[in-house]
């Protein structure tokens, strides 16, 4: 029986992105160890925009919004876009 | 904007007939999960306020914390999205064993996480970096706590989740679905967490 609609992720795509969310978590990781206990403009904006990638694509793809009507797409990225800017900005005026 | 999926009456079920463009999960998980992330967004945002006013102290406290304990719970719970978000797809397939096998394996990753947590909240209590050590501990026991719920709460949702894949004439798949999307929600909340109390300098 053909059950799923054809757009719906497969096996291979989770693996591959979970892959990618690990690789950029290392890099966050490691980015974040090099420079411990003074601030960092350049560092904290890097690891900011890691974490607004990787919460795009688990929304997009784990959660399947890639795939979902268009009103969800735009709630999900106007939240990720609003708070990812608020955070930088928030960070930039201090 | 779509209504939930028809109640499958014989297994296993499309997800949806309405063709590429459909919600998965059900409307009502999509309301609570918008709905944790604006609660969540504004609270992001006063972090960062008073992050802005005490910069010198919430960089003090920040080196207090472990940043492997921080990054290998990121890493736990991305490998428990994988096996959820695999279940999910198993499911869809049919493959019920296959998906209660998996639902298993990101419950483990669950239960992983939160013996890390404790692991490092006692190491910290233990340092005298409690909840009155600042504003930036105020701050890190209040999300990472409110946060902890919620993955106490996903392994419920995951148990549901197993327990659906155990009835093969009747399971809802887009019940399956919103459980999965909800486990993600507790995934993507930590990512931002990671970075806002772990990761920025």
């Amino acid at each position: 029986m053909k059950g799923p609609v054809a757009s719906r992720i497969t096996g291979a795509r989770v693996t591959w992105t979970w892959a990618l969310l690990c690789a950029l978590t290392g890099l966050s990781w490691a980015l974040a160890a090099e420079r411990r206990f003074t601030p960092g403009t350049a560092l904290t904006i890097a690891v900011v925009a890691i974490a607004a990638v990787k919460t795009r694509f688990v929304i997009r793809e784990f959660m399947e919004v890639r795939t979902a009507p268009r009103w969800l797409r735009r709630a999900t990225d106007g939240w990720l876009a609003a708070l990812m800017a608020a955070i930088i900005g928030l960070y930039l005026l201090h | 904007m779509t209504a939930r999926p028809a109640t499958a009456a014989t297994p296993p079920q499309s997800t949806s007939p309405r063709g590429a463009l459909a919600l998965p999960g059900d409307v009502g998980m999509w309301v609570f999960v918008l709905g944790d992330m604006v609660i969540f967004g504004a609270y992001f945002i006063i972090f960062m306020v008073y992050r802005g006013h005490e910069q010198a102290s919430f960089l003090a406290g920040e080196r207090h914390l472990s940043l492997a304990s921080g990054a290998v719970n990121t890493l736990l719970l991305l490998a428990g999205s994988r096996f959820v978000a695999l279940a999910v797809a198993a499911a869809r397939a049919g493959q019920d064993g296959r998906a209660r096998r998996l639902v298993q394996w990101g419950a483990l990753c669950g239960c992983g996480f939160l013996l890390v947590k404790a692991h490092e909240w006692d190491a910290l209590v233990n340092a005298g970096l409690t909840v009155t050590h600042g504003n930036f501990y105020m701050f890190y026991y209040a999300f990472t706590g409110v946060h902890l719920f919620h993955v106490l709460m996903g392994l419920i949702v995951l148990a549901i989740m197993h327990a659906e894949l155990h009835r093969p004439a009747g399971r809802r798949i887009w019940l399956i679905e919103a459980a999965g999307i909800y486990w993600h929600l507790v995934d993507l909340l930590w990512i931002i967490l990671f970075a806002l109390l772990y990761l920025m300098r």
